[in-house]
């Protein structure tokens, strides 16, 4: 049993193993534009799904910590918070190397880069909140409830505003999505694997901080 | 019951506000300052501003003066107060009062903000149902959001800056709506999107409100 529940570790080491060689040496399509830096999309795409998830997943967490009002609860909350961070904070650094060769600027007003930057700045203001505090108890019930009204607070932000406004992404405003003819068959086939590689290893990353969290609090208590 | 309760603390804070009339005076001649200072800045050697100036300027002093001034509903009152509402009324009766006290105080804000724009700057809207309709319901949206917060920044140590950092990020989703809707009343665009944007952002308004009584309880608690 100990060893099923692990086994998403080595998953994600094989995946990503498999991800990273094959999206830099697969054939690619040859496109205008576009070139070479299709293969970015195993990358930055990745890191989005990879955030919305974790901060899912922390939102949760924060949840359960209200129900049952276990540390261990806002432990997870807190760690799942700071890697979707990350994450994001990866996203955009991915995505604007890819803007400056494809759009043309680094940061170009996109509604979905800014969606992003606004995200991470509710996260940080998430972490400053916590900082904040001397009582663990009054710290984790307070930022689960910052938590919570953050997550809400992107769900218009990130799922219906970009569907309203002209975006240059992919998917919106007249350019092509994920689904149509331009996703090529090569490119599927590193690119699934690739976001299901980055969750698992952001979920394993989350895992080992909110044991350090724990231990750190273990420790001070002795 | 629940109704009762709240009108009754409704009236209470609206009794306090009229016995210490020194609140909203202050509040509007921050207002009137604020205004002031961006016509002498703007206004030199005779320069005209542009709609899109106006816009701006209108939203972003009057978001300000909005965090200044629903930043005292939790903080003006001593902790030992808190104990004695405590003692008397359910959580949700108190936040709801508390916001739709602070709905009215936005109201007139957001009213002699716009009277003094008029005033110095000239009114370019040329929609004005659609322009008041949006400001009444973004009232809605700010005051709970900045109820909230401010009920979270009490519980912290130095709860005066902590306001703004909490409150800021997690507004800016709203203000994108709200300055959509806001643009096309000021150009006198019949664009389908209005009704849109109007629909999403009374969805939203009903979301936090559904938060605020679940998560305000927890909070309460303390």
């Amino acid at each position: 049993m100990e060893k099923l529940k692990n086994f998403y570790k080595p998953l994600s080491a094989i995946l990503l193993i498999y991800v990273c060689i094959n999206a830099l040496l697969i054939n690619s399509p040859r496109l205008n534009i576009l070139n070479e830096t299709i293969r970015s999309l195993h990358f930055h795409v990745p890191m989005w799904f990879g955030m919305v998830f974790l901060l899912l997943i922390s939102f949760i967490y924060s949840l359960l910590y209200l129900k049952k009002n276990k540390l261990y609860f806002d432990d997870n909350a807190v760690a799942f918070a700071n890697t979707g961070v990350l994450f994001g904070f990866l996203g955009i650094l991915t995505g604007m190397i890819w803007a400056k060769f494809t759009w043309g600027k680094f940061w170009n007003g996109d509604p979905k880069q800014n969606g992003a930057a606004i995200t991470l700045l509710i996260y940080f203001s998430y972490m400053i909140l916590r900082k904040n505090f001397s009582d663990k108890k009054q710290k984790a019930k307070i930022s689960a409830i910052y938590n919570i009204f953050a997550f809400f607070a992107l769900i218009p932000l990130l799922f219906i505003l970009p569907r309203l406004t002209d975006s240059l992404h992919p998917g919106s405003g007249g350019n092509p999505g994920f689904n149509s003819y331009d996703l090529d068959y090569n490119l599927r086939l590193v690119f699934y694997p690739a976001v299901i590689g980055w969750f698992l290893l952001g979920f394993w990353i989350s895992k080992l901080i909110s044991y350090i969290i724990y231990i750190k609090r273990k420790n001070k208590k002795n | 019951m629940f109704f009762k309760k709240t009108f009754k603390f409704f009236y209470k804070e609206i009794q306090l506000e009229i016995k210490f009339f020194n609140a909203i005076s202050g509040i509007l001649l921050y207002l009137m300052s604020t205004v002031f200072l961006c016509y002498t800045t703007l206004h030199v050697n005779g320069c005209i501003i542009n709609s899109n100036t106006w816009n701006t300027l209108f939203w972003i002093i009057l978001i300000f003066i909005y965090i200044d001034s629903v930043k005292k509903t939790f903080l003006q009152e001593r902790e030992n107060r808190h104990i004695y509402y405590y003692s008397l009324i359910k959580p949700e009766p108190f936040i709801f009062s508390k916001i739709f006290y602070n709905i009215i105080l936005l109201t007139v804000i957001s009213f002699f903000g716009f009277f003094f724009f008029t005033f110095l700057f000239g009114n370019p809207v040329k929609n004005q149902a659609l322009f008041i309709l949006n400001v009444v319901l973004s009232n809605i949206g700010f005051s709970s959001i900045l109820t909230l917060i401010s009920a979270i920044s009490s519980k912290l140590p130095n709860n005066n800056i902590i306001m703004s950092i909490l409150s800021i990020p997690i507004i800016i989703p709203l203000i994108i709506i709200i300055i959509h809707v806001s643009k096309n009343a000021i150009t006198g665009i019949e664009a389908d999107s209005n009704i849109w944007y109007i629909i999403i952002n009374i969805f939203i308004n009903s979301i936090i409100f559904l938060l605020i009584y679940i998560l305000f309880p927890f909070l309460w608690k303390n």
